[in-house]
């Protein structure tokens, strides 16, 4: 599928990327790995396996010691995180730390202005995204008080504006009721269909099964799998 | 980092020397000497030196600013560098900026000396020197948080950079925003984790009972007291002879 800016490659290339932490003796080996746009992809390990390291250097918070990463096609090296947040959203495990402002308007409109878009323009920008992920209704509500599921399609709704065409879920599901599960499963079934790209850290069984097209396999730092449709 | 063996009181008494030397001192020669000698003993315990310069690399730019204006600001007949009939630096600005600059890596490199003894420990200590209990909680629970924190604000700066925000390309009016978004989920959690712990303190029934005892109890070896006595007397020493020697 050819992206928007008009690359016709992978979104996301991992090349024998390896990794370790200053602290500790886990090692991310050797992961050489391609993510394309439209496409839901399942990462899945046992705790400690490299999942949220792998995510991580994805999304540009860690930088490989070897290797290479590409996104469309360019060499990450150089890149700083604000290059990374426009085309790749990252989801922390705890949304809350990704949420910063008063109200919840405010909080997918904020990033905007301060990069310069006029608030009338931001404001319907953020209109459109919130009414699509169910949030219209809690325009002026506080963020921090709202039920995890929303906050968590409040920070996906901020990372969407910034017109991402990938995006990173770090272990989404975690404390979610099997009905809130079922609506963000369904949500990001909905982006993909859109052309966003997926990749979903995940404990959760019944999401890899019924949603992912692929499922990367990870166990002491090593992809020890790569399963497609 | 390697834990030191000395007593967490003696390493109080270390620190409280070094710094009320260095905040004492006005011979500059001795300020500096204090300077070498609280990173010589930092080393000693086993700091770790690369970390330390890393930790101190954005205060120190601080404390440099700081020192220039203190340095610009001081007003003195010898004048060292002039532009366009203003004196920018005077010899007694530069000395007293210079100064400035080693007193607060002095207190810096202290507070490093202390993160090689176990905090509890340090608490310990606090108490065994008759520091009411309930003081003594406040600064444990401090610097239990203070990783937790630190981590938190990390995690917030780099969630602000990937919402698409170049932190060194905004406009100088919009930082003042932008720092109070960033500091907004560290304040909500830091509020979070202080209505959780208290809780889970009075679930524990913490204060019911007017006296405490401790299952931890401190006891100072001789070389903790030699540690000690040579601590008070050199700096004592020290502080007469700034004032004998004054520069």
């Amino acid at each position: 599928m050819e992206d928007a800016r008009g690359f016709g490659g992978p979104y996301v290339e991992l090349e024998n990327v390896c990794f370790s932490y200053r602290l500790g003796d886990f090692r991310l080996r050797d992961v050489s790995l391609a993510f394309d746009r439209a496409r839901i992809t399942a990462v899945v390990g046992q705790n400690g396996s490299g999942k949220t390291t792998l995510g991580k250097l994805m999304a540009g918070i860690l930088k490989p010691q070897s290797g290479e990463i590409r996104l469309l096609g360019e060499a990450t090296k150089q890149m700083g995180l604000h290059e990374f947040g426009s085309k790749i959203g990252y989801l922390f495990q705890n949304p809350e730390r990704q949420l910063f402002a008063q109200t919840v308007e405010e909080e997918v409109t904020f990033a905007q202005e301060l990069l310069g878009v006029p608030p009338d323009a931001a404001r319907e920008k953020a209109g459109g995204l919130l009414r699509a992920l169910h949030l219209d209704h809690l325009k002026k509500a506080a963020p921090l008080k709202l039920s995890r599921g929303e906050k968590q399609r409040l920070v996906i709704a901020a990372i969407l504006v910034n017109g991402p065409g990938f995006l990173l879920l770090d272990e989404p599901s975690t404390a979610l009721d099997p009905e809130r599960k079922a609506a963000l499963y369904g949500m990001l079934a909905r982006l993909c269909e859109q052309g966003i790209g997926i990749a979903v850290i995940t404990h959760d069984d019944g999401f890899v099964k019924r949603y992912a097209h692929r499922v990367v396999t990870m166990e002491g730092g090593r992809v020890v799998r790569d399963e497609k449709d | 980092m390697k834990k030191t063996k000395l007593d967490p009181r003696s390493l109080l008494v270390i620190v409280l020397c070094l710094s009320t030397a260095v905040l004492v001192a006005q011979n500059i020669y001795f300020v500096l000497g204090i300077g070498a000698a609280s990173f010589a003993i930092a080393l000693a315990f086993g700091v770790d030196f690369i970390r330390l310069v890393k930790r101190f690399r954005r205060i120190v730019y601080l404390l440099l600013v700081i020192s220039l204006v203190q340095s610009i600001f001081t007003p003195d007949t010898n004048v060292l560098i002039r532009v366009f009939s203003v004196n920018l630096v005077t010899e007694k600005g530069l000395l007293m900026g210079v100064k400035t600059f080693v007193r607060m890596l002095v207190i810096l490199t202290s507070a490093s000396i202390m993160t090689t003894v176990n905090y509890r420990e340090t608490v310990q200590g606090l108490v065994q020197w008759k520091v009411p209990y309930l003081l003594a909680f406040m600064v444990s629970v401090a610097l239990r948080f203070l990783p937790i924190f630190a981590g938190e604000l990390k995690d917030s700066l780099t969630a602000l950079q990937l919402r698409g925000i170049d932190l060194k390309k905004i406009p100088f009016g919009k930082k003042l925003r932008v720092y109070v978004y960033l500091l907004t989920p560290v304040v909500m959690s830091v509020l979070k984790r202080a209505q959780t712990l208290s809780m889970a303190m009075e679930a524990r029934a913490f204060g019911a009972y007017p006296s405490r005892v401790s299952y931890l109890v401190l006891k100072l070896k001789a070389r903790d007291y030699i540690v000690q006595l040579t601590s008070v007397l050199l700096s004592a020493a020290y502080i007469t002879g700034s004032f004998v020697l004054p520069l």
